[in-house]
């Protein structure tokens, strides 16, 4: 999977995940962020993706890290984040 | 709208000084002494608390119609409370004054001692501090050393908490504040009760800037806004849920003495996404039925200080 058709995947999940009917993927920014301004998710939605991209990727993050929130940024960060875990697993 | 009753926009009540002299009084005084304190304390709080007086005065009348509602006597236990608190924080409550009922006790402790997690869903009507005792004092019901996180309201309460820091500085282990909740958060409390750890939560405090994200739910007669949060927490977490209450056996006495209430969720998690959402409201209105019946159970101890109910309910 290249980036690209990473990144739709992502959308695809946040929308799905958090039942966003009236958004298509080509609607949502890639750099801007998804929590707060930007496509203005809460923290409920936060819980259900969270959820969501684990079963998808099966990302996990390190309890101690203080780093976790960035990776959750937008879409571009966490396209960056899901291809560095997966290519850290491939190696 | 931003409502300037709701709790999340009070400033807490006192200054930094008067929490040092509290702290001081606590772990010199011998504790009937530091309850005696906690009058003159509770007074002056109620005495320049107009708002959290009226709140409270809806909240007697729907609880107990067939008295004046007077307020005082809650503030006093409020005072003492808060006092019992710092206590518990400092190790200084023991264990033999909390007496658990015969409820799902033994159950927890089970699951427990089988190295399952938990959620346990609290409020603030009495002294949610006693919980740690299910845990945190392991010998009479767990012998294993049982983690907890607990999501807390960090903004409003970070004077409170600086005054436990500074009483033990070992206690200010994983708590988290809901503000602070991200999509990391959850799969981290995945892996802390996949682990054995509980969760705990306040189920009694509702989102006031995304009504949206509130269940209504009549509560002692009429509609209130409750939190999804915690439930959808629940619906999340591959994990028993409870509904804790810890409450004084007399509201105003000398003597700490507690009830522990412990009830095991009977909503169970399944199937599609919609059905999901129907169980995560039942289990709300299961948790305010719980509410419901400790208040009245314990009316003094209800220590939510805001408008609770819908608008012109005052």
């Amino acid at each position: 999977m290249n980036m690209d058709e990473l990144k739709l995947e992502i959308k695809k999940i946040i929308i799905s995940a958090l039942e966003l009917e009236d958004i298509k993927p080509e609607n949502i920014v890639d750099s801007e962020p998804l929590f707060g301004a930007g496509l203005g998710l809460d923290s409920i939605d936060a819980l259900e993706l969270g959820i969501a991209l684990k079963k998808r990727f099966g990302i996990s993050f390190s309890a101690e890290s203080s780093d976790n929130r960035k990776h959750f940024a937008s879409v571009d960060a966490l396209a960056a984040y899901i291809s560095a875990q997966k290519n850290g697993e491939t190696k | 709208m931003a409502d300037k009753e709701h709790w999340s926009n009070q400033k807490e009540q006192g200054s930094r000084w008067m929490r040092t002299l509290t702290l001081a009084f606590i772990r010199i005084l011998p504790g009937v002494l530091v309850r005696i304190f906690a009058i003159p304390i509770g007074f002056f709080f109620w005495l320049v608390s107009l708002k959290q007086r009226k709140a409270i005065t809806t909240y007697l009348k729907k609880v107990r119609p067939d008295k004046k509602p007077y307020t005082l006597p809650l503030f006093l236990a409020f005072s003492i409370t808060i006092i019992e608190k710092v206590e518990s924080w400092a190790g200084k409550i023991q264990l033999g004054k909390i007496h658990f009922q015969q409820d799902d006790i033994t159950t927890i402790w089970q699951e427990l001692e089988q190295g399952k997690g938990a959620l346990l869903i609290c409020s603030h009507l009495g002294n949610m501090e006693m919980l740690r005792a299910i845990a945190d004092y392991g010998d009479i019901g767990v012998s294993r050393k049982v983690p907890v996180i607990s999501i807390v309201d960090f903004e409003v309460t970070t004077g409170f908490n600086q005054m436990i820091e500074n009483a033990n500085s070992s206690s200010m282990h994983n708590i988290i504040s809901a503000g602070d909740i991200g999509p990391d958060t959850i799969l981290m409390l995945q892996e802390h009760v996949a682990k054995g750890g509980i969760v705990v939560i306040a189920g009694d405090r509702n989102s006031e800037e995304t009504p949206d994200r509130n269940f209504e739910i009549d509560f002692l007669g009429s509609p209130a806004q409750f939190p999804q949060g915690p439930f959808i927490i629940a619906s999340l977490l591959d994990c028993p849920a409870y509904y804790v209450f810890a409450a004084r056996r007399k509201a105003l006495s000398v003597s700490a003495e507690y009830n522990m209430h412990i009830h095991r969720s009977s909503v169970e998690f399944a199937g599609s996404r919609a059905e999901k959402k129907i169980q995560t409201r039942r289990m709300a209105e299961e948790f305010v039925r719980c509410l419901e019946k400790y208040c009245n159970k314990y009316p003094l101890q209800w220590y939510n200080f805001y408008k609770y109910w819908e608008k012109g309910d005052l």
